[in-house]
């Protein structure tokens, strides 16, 4: 990705500044932060569980 | 001559520059140092919520929190920002007169991916949604610390995360939406007035925990047989004492953001004004803040003589004038405080009896107390212009009333259907053994207190 810009200095540079930006990546970071969030959630529950049935 | 007038021009056109420049600064600094001042609000729940656990589930007790914080954050990024934009006008996302509604608005600007991704991120031409969305964020996690406190130690954690996302990213933005964007139809229609949100932040997140505790149930020993309720006092009261004043300070940096700032594109006019573009300024906010919890705690202490309670009037004092702190009187909004503080034990008692195991009383400090705080509004400033602007909605009794029904009917809704699902799904309450044990011995590898909560003798003279 790199810089998003045409020239290589920040002369003249304006709006949005990060990675990505103007593409489809931020919105494809923001689908895999979602699935992260998703997963961690299973991932506790399942952790959680398990130390349910193991304190019986 | 006209050299020099041209020179004077130009000069007079630098400092306008400069002077728009500091403003856009102090404007986007002013909204940053709220965020840090509203995470003081956590840290005052986090030590609120641990002292008022019993030892066995301290630490239990604090991850639920600290992970309440940690997930309403991506929450109301990847779609809380946009319900509060999205929704004004109701479920038909269609814009509003104020045209700064709807969901061809929020597409605009409110998600995180396609073109307004650009408003989402890094903008060196956009100094102001960052820190709106950074000061908003806060008033989500807020919401989820509110609910935390009634449902600890036998919640399941991932549930309770669960609760804590709709809460924070759904339920109480929706109720902003409503009472609180100028485009909302509860303030368009009814002229709905709640300025320091003691209905659309403090009543939804107490009627979405006590829709929780509902299907939660109490916690195994708090109610006897016959019905009858035990004491379940908390292991440490000088923590949570202290975790109830930070609560305060942090209080001071929510309603900070309840502001806008003026003089710029997005503000409402050249000063300070309510987020409904309502004159009011930093003064205000001062006289009231500090006679609301003032009149609050002496209040409590009247009946109590109980750190708890002396502090959780604090609190509530400060809920119930919070829709007003932008106009009230200092004098009746410590009068307003201080009869709440005197209703505050006996409304918790209220709920006690109806078989609902709040165990720091959240629902009564921020529900009733918000609802009060709300009709107050209604009784002490009907005829108020609701808006800015000419023919502007009037604050009555009756939108106030209409108000409070909506806050507590998304908060109790949303809250009872969410954890409804959790529990048919068996993520809601922790099982019997477990509570038993503690949550602190069953599922957190770290000790609260490795060599015990001892008393050291005094050194000898």
């Amino acid at each position: 990705m790199g810089f998003p810009f045409d020239t290589p200095t920040w002369d003249s540079v304006s709006g949005a500044i990060f990675p990505g930006m103007g593409s489809a990546m931020p919105g494809a970071f923001t689908v895999i932060a979602i699935a992260i969030c998703i997963v961690a959630l299973l991932f506790g529950n399942g952790v959680e569980s398990s130390k349910y049935k193991n304190h019986k | 001559m006209e050299e020099q007038l041209a020179e004077l021009a130009a000069k007079v056109a630098e400092m306008e520059a400069k002077g728009n420049l500091t403003n856009t600064m102090f404007a986007e600094t002013y909204y940053y140092l709220t965020i840090p001042l509203m995470i003081i609000i956590h840290a005052g729940f986090l030590a609120y919520e641990m002292g008022a656990s019993r030892a066995k589930n301290a630490l239990s007790s604090g991850v639920k929190n600290i992970l309440a914080f940690a997930f309403v954050i991506p929450a109301f990024y990847f779609f809380g920002w946009w319900v509060y934009w999205g929704f004004p006008t109701g479920f038909s996302l269609s814009a509003g007169p104020n045209g700064i509604s709807g969901a061809e608005y929020a597409n605009s600007f409110a998600w995180a991916w396609g073109d307004a991704a650009a408003s989402m991120g890094p903008n060196i031409d956009d100094q102001i949604s960052g820190v709106f969305w950074g000061a908003f964020t806060l008033f989500a996690a807020t919401t989820a610390s509110i609910m935390s406190g009634a449902v600890i130690e036998r919640i399941q954690t991932v549930g309770f995360v669960i609760c804590a996302v709709v809460l924070g990213g759904f339920s109480w933005t929706l109720a902003a939406a409503w009472g609180w964007h100028a485009d909302g139809w509860l303030v368009q229609n009814w002229g709905v007035h709640d300025f320091g949100a003691a209905g659309l932040v403090h009543a939804v997140a107490a009627f979405f925990a006590l829709g929780v505790l509902i299907n939660l149930g109490p916690r195994i020993g708090k109610f006897n047989e016959d019905g009858t309720a035990n004491d379940l006092p908390g292991h440490n009261m000088p923590f949570t004492a202290t975790g109830l004043m930070l609560i305060v300070v942090g209080f001071w940096g929510f309603l900070m953001a309840c502001l806008v700032v003026g003089g710029e594109a997005w503000s409402w006019g050249a000063n300070f004004t309510t987020i409904y573009g309502t004159p009011t300024n930093l003064g205000a906010l001062s006289f009231n803040i500090l006679m609301g919890v003032s009149g609050g705690i002496i209040g409590a202490w009247l009946f109590t003589r109980d750190p708890f309670w002396m502090m959780s009037g604090a609190l509530a004092g400060l809920i119930s004038v919070a829709s007003g702190l932008d106009i009230y009187f200092p004098s009746l909004t410590f009068i307003i405080a201080i009869i709440a503080g005197i209703m505050l034990k006996p409304a918790a008692k209220v709920l006690e009896n109806m078989g609902i195991d709040d165990a720091v009383g959240a629902v009564t400090v921020h529900g009733t107390m918000g609802i009060y705080g709300m009709l107050m509004l209604g009784i002490f400033a009907s005829g108020y212009p609701a808006l800015q602007g000419a023919e502007a909605p009037t604050v009555t009794l009756v939108g106030q009333i209409v108000g409070a029904v909506v806050f507590i009917a998304i908060g109790l809704i949303t809250g009872f259907v969410t954890s409804l699902v959790l529990k048919m799904l068996g993520m809601l309450r922790v099982p019997e053994a477990a509570e038993i044990a503690g949550l602190d011995t069953v599922k957190v590898p770290a000790q609260a207190y490795p060599e015990g909560i001892g008393v050291s003798p005094p050194a000898s003279q």
